[in-house]
């Protein structure tokens, strides 16, 4: 009987076109959408190198280590563009150059060191950065040598111009840092709570007072229950499918990040998918007939969880941490988004199965409450249903 | 005794939808329930199939007390409800397959089950088509055989034909019959006096929640003083001519409007011959004549002060 039930809730279930437009094709537009506006963004704040013109002249060609260090900045390293793209010309040429903008400044060395610009600017101000850190390790070295402190004081003393930072930023875990992967968490946990359609569709077809097919089953000699945990089952297969090809969208053609734990990612779509199936069961387990505002109610709450859990605003999800913690974890798209935040970030499995955990509680709890709704036999009232159910 | 419901009492708030009501439905009769919307048909079955907290009264099915897990008793009872209940995402074969497996476990008896079904209600060109392309006589035609297919002891159909069209409507009371034929006992409300007339060997008219009257359609109509009534169209009448008219013996209603006279009487022998030699003998020409014999709607009418369709 249990077989029975369970592949004809499948075989509906899989040919709902509208819940599944919401549950699979809707998040598959929105992450392509979001991977084009993350495109483009990064196209627009792509660092270009500073343009610059060096004036040719004697107090130049005989600085041999400040010919060097332009040479070490405007090298193109590591497929990055180079500090500085260097021109050598005369004094005219270089004027000329800067009064058409074709270069953000020029260096000319009489024999000190000088910088003309025509403007202020990030360019100018990278210029700026590099003569001036230039001239202190140069004062450096200088007092040292004065000092007659015993280092090589060779030629490639200053050739070693440091073109990166002094800090360099590394990883706290195992991945590259990368702001954009909270909005594809969070896109995933929202398509996870998404599944509270088929929840509620589920609890809707078991109902005799929600529609004449929950009528129709609720004479039948077949226990309520297992006809709705058989409709449970294969809604929870079709959405963990459902994120699973979302998953394997989002790797495989956007390329998000996500780590190299299959499994504990599959898990997490799993659980998630438990999470949101269940919330559904529930809201159309507590809010009576009217299907418009069950579906009004599970909108609502799904934007606000995502929202909170980074969506929108991927800073959003730090701020509620910091400003309402207790939120964060009673919050179950953010508990999908931080799971997969820690399998992607962390080394240990702690905070993993910490929001694991809470998920499979707050799914626990949502099963039960459902189950204390629908559990009656007989009904207060039956109201005349829509024959579209 | 198929059905038995003990002073059943129903309701909702201050509105007393089943109003101390007892009945009985005999094996193998078509016992009509007859009412106006919102009398407490649906309520009565909706209690009798235990769908419904009621506040009083007694119910048993088969001789047993109808519970909501009464399962060896729900295995034979077939449901045709007021509302078309079944899945839109399956096909006419699928839907018929699915509520019959809710009975039945054997995969081969289903399927012979099904396809009995399926010829049963004439939906054989339509087995795989989806309920939304089918038109609304053949959804109510599925409907039907999503309720009988698992060949229930006890049919219970709730105005099985609401928005049906005629013909649709006449396959729908025939296959009733015949299903009656069959063995099964059934329950069938309507407000349709016609199809209850037409179909039911016992008839049970409620208004209010509270039983009007029960008995065959003859007993019913012998409960009430009407014996016939008498329509004459396109005909010319004076003040006089219609006083000489209410004189008549066992006229008890005279109307007279738009050149159209109505005419009730009481049980009695020749009213129809007698206006007849009155109008010839006041040399009155009339277009058409014919004569009905009291209907379900004068029973109610008779009873209630207003008409069934009302």
């Amino acid at each position: 009987m249990f077989t029975h039930v369970f592949k004809y809730r499948l075989k509906c279930l899989l040919r709902d076109k509208v819940v599944l437009f919401w549950t699979i094709l809707f998040p598959i537009v929105l992450s392509t959408l979001f991977f084009t506006a993350f495109s483009n963004l990064n196209n627009a704040v792509s660092f270009t190198s500073a343009k610059v013109a060096v004036v040719d002249n004697e107090a130049y060609r005989n600085n041999k280590p400040f010919q060097e260090a332009l040479v070490s900045v405007s090298e193109k390293r590591d497929e990055q563009e180079p500090l500085l793209s260097v021109e050598l010309v005369s004094s005219d040429e270089a004027e000329t150059l800067l009064e058409q903008g074709k270069v953000h400044g020029i260096i000319l060395l009489d024999p000190d060191i000088k910088l003309v610009v025509k403007q202020s600017g990030m360019h100018q101000s990278i210029i700026k950065s590099f003569l001036d850190q230039y001239r202190q390790i140069s004062a450096s070295y200088g007092t040292v040598i004065l000092r007659n402190i015993d280092i090589p004081a060779n030629g490639d003393t200053l050739t070693r111009f440091p073109a990166d930072d002094y800090l360099t930023e590394l990883p706290l875990g195992k991945n590259k840092t990368d702001n954009t992967v909270t909005y594809y968490y969070a896109l995933l946990a929202m398509a996870s709570l998404y599944g509270a359609f088929w929840g509620l569709r589920v609890i809707g077809e078991v109902q005799a007072d929600q529609s004449a097919n929950g009528a129709r089953i609720n004479l039948a000699p077949v226990h309520k229950m297992k006809t709705l945990l058989a409709g449970i089952l294969a809604a929870w297969i079709i959405q963990f499918v459902e994120l699973s090809l979302l998953l394997l969208y989002m790797i495989l053609v956007l390329k998000v990040p996500f780590g190299n734990q299959a499994g504990y990612i599959l898990l997490t779509c799993l659980v998630g998918a438990l999470a949101g199936l269940t919330l559904g069961t529930l809201v159309s387990g507590l809010v009576k007939r009217n299907l418009g505002l069950k579906i009004g109610v599970l909108i609502g709450l799904s934007m606000l969880m995502s929202g909170l859990a980074g969506l929108y605003f991927a800073p959003f999800k730090y701020i509620v941490i910091k400003a309402v913690p207790m939120l964060a974890y009673i919050n179950p798209a953010n508990l999908i988004t931080d799971a997969l935040y820690a399998l992607y970030y962390y080394d240990t499995y702690h905070r993993f199965a910490l929001n694991i955990a809470l998920l499979l509680a707050f799914s626990a709890v949502f099963l039960l409450l459902t189950y204390l709704t629908v559990r009656r036999d007989r009904y207060a009232s039956i109201p005349s249903i829509q024959e579209d159910n | 005794m198929v059905i038995k419901v003990e002073n059943l009492v129903k309701r909702y708030g201050d509105l007393i939808a089943v109003d101390h009501l007892s009945l009985e439905v005999q094996q193998g009769e078509i016992f009509g329930l007859l009412g106006p919307n919102g009398s407490g048909k649906t309520t009565l079955i909706n209690c009798i199939l235990a769908l419904l907290k009621y506040d009083k009264g007694n119910i048993s099915i088969f001789g047993k007390p109808m519970r909501p897990d009464a399962y060896d008793i729900k295995r034979d009872i077939g449901v045709i409800m007021q509302n078309v209940a079944v899945f839109n995402e399956l096909t006419v074969y699928e839907n018929i397959d699915y509520f019959c497996g809710l009975y039945v476990k054997d995969k081969a008896e289903r399927k012979r089950l099904v396809e009995e079904a399926i010829e049963f209600v004439g939906l054989n060109d339509f087995r795989s088509f989806y309920p939304k392309k089918l038109s609304g006589g053949l959804l109510r035609r599925l409907n039907i055989a999503c309720g009988i297919a698992h060949k229930p002891k006890l049919i219970i159909l709730d105005e099985p034909t609401v928005a049906v069209d005629p013909q649709s409507r006449n396959n729908i009371l025939e296959g009733i019959v015949r299903l009656n034929k069959q063995g099964a006992t059934i329950v069938y409300t309507s407000h349709y006096m016609e199809e209850v007339e037409q179909i039911c060997t016992r008839i049970m008219i409620i208004d209010k929640g509270r039983i009007i009257a029960t008995g065959t359609k003859e007993e019913l109509k012998s409960m009430i003083n009407i014996g016939e009534i008498v329509s004459v169209g396109s005909v010319e009448l004076n003040q006089t001519q219609l006083e000489t008219i209410r004189r008549l013996p066992n006229a008890s209603q005279v109307e007279y409007e738009n050149h159209n006279l109505t005419v009730t009487f009481a049980k009695g022998r020749s009213n129809l011959l007698n206006l007849m030699d009155l109008l010839r003998k006041e040399n009155v020409d009339y277009g058409s004549v014919y004569s009905q014999l009291p209907t379900l709607n004068d029973v109610f009418l008779e009873f209630t002060g207003k008409q069934l369709r009302d």
